[in-house]
C-alpha cells in the first residue's frame, strides 16, 4: 500500500511484481494497538448497523438464527481504519473481502480523505483444490517459503482441480 | 493447476488457453506442465536460478523414487 502523494504513480508494466526493494511491509497493530477508547468509539459511530447487516455472513446467520458476537462487528472497522492510517489509494483482495473493501472507502471518506480504489481479485483455490487458499486452513503455499518446499507444495496441487478445469 | 496460471503468472487468458490445449491433446504430459508452472510462480519470488535449481531438485527426488520402486517392482 502507498500513501497518497499529489500526483499518483502510473506503473507502465504489466505487472507490477513486490520486492523487498518497492515493498514495505507495516503491521496494522502499530495503529490499532494503540487506539484509546474515545477513538475506538469514534470510529464506529461513522457507520450504521443497518449498513453493517448487509454483509452476506451476517445476513445469512441472522436468517438462521445464529449467534454473531459484537466484536465481530468490529473487524471490518478495524480494516478501514487501516486504510485511513496507511492513507490508501488501493486496497487489493479477493472478491470475499469486497464489502471490508467498500466500508474502507466510506470510512475514509468520513476521516475526510479520498476514497481508496477497491481491486478485487478471484479466490485463489488452496492445495487441496476444494477450499479456498488459507493460512489457517493449512492448505497454502507461503510466499516467503524456500523454493524447494514451494515446488513440493505447487506439485502437489489435486489432480481433480486438473480435471475438473481442463 | 489453471487458476493458478490466470491468478499467480502474467501469462494472458489466450496463452494460458493454448497450454491447456497442449495438455489436452496430449503433447504436453500434465506433470510436465504443472513443474513449469511451480519454476514459474517460484521464479517471480526468489528468481529464475532458484526456481531451476527447485526444478532440478524435484526432478531428482521424483526419479530417486521412481527408480526405487521398479527396482522392487524387478526383485518382486
Amino acid at each position: 500500500m502507498s500513501k497518497s502523494t499529489p500526483t499518483r504513480r502510473r506503473t507502465s508494466n504489466r505487472s507490477t511484481k513486490f520486492s523487498k526493494e518497492n515493498t514495505e511491509v507495516r503491521y496494522n497493530s502499530e495503529w490499532l494497538g494503540k487506539l484509546t477508547s474515545y477513538e475506538i468509539v469514534r470510529l464506529c459511530a461513522h457507520y450504521r448497523l443497518a449498513r453493517m447487516l448487509e454483509h452476506e455472513d451476517f445476513r445469512s446467520r441472522l436468517a438462521g438464527n445464529l449467534p454473531i458476537a459484537v466484536h465481530e462487528l468490529l473487524y471490518p472497522l478495524f480494516q478501514a481504519y487501516d486504510s485511513v492510517v496507511l492513507e490508501a489509494d488501493v486496497e487489493l483482495g479477493a472478491t470475499e473481502q469486497k464489502f471490508n473493501l467498500l466500508m474502507g472507502r466510506e470510512i475514509q471518506r468520513e476521516y475526510g480523505q479520498p476514497s481508496q480504489v477497491a481491486l478485487t481479485m478471484p479466490i485463489l483455490v488452496g492445495l487441496d483444490g476444494q477450499r479456498k487458499m488459507s493460512k489457517s486452513l493449512g492448505n497454502y503455499v507461503g510466499i516467503t517459503e524456500a523454493p524447494s518446499e514451494m515446488f513440493g507444495k505447487l506439485m502437489s496441487i489435486s489432480d481433480e482441480m486438473n480435471v475438473a478445469l481442463l | 493447476m489453471w487458476p493458478y496460471f490466470d491468478l499467480v503468472t502474467d501469462h494472458t487468458p489466450e496463452e494460458i488457453a493454448a497450454l491447456a490445449a497442449k495438455v489436452k491433446s496430449g503433447s504436453t504430459h500434465p506433470m510436465e506442465m504443472k513443474m513449469s508452472l511451480a519454476q514459474e510462480i517460484i521464479a517471480g519470488f526468489h528468481g529464475a536460478a532458484a526456481a531451476e535449481k527447485a526444478a532440478a531438485e524435484f526432478q531428482r527426488i521424483f526419479r530417486d523414487q521412481r527408480g526405487s520402486y521398479s527396482n522392487t517392482g524387478a526383485e518382486v
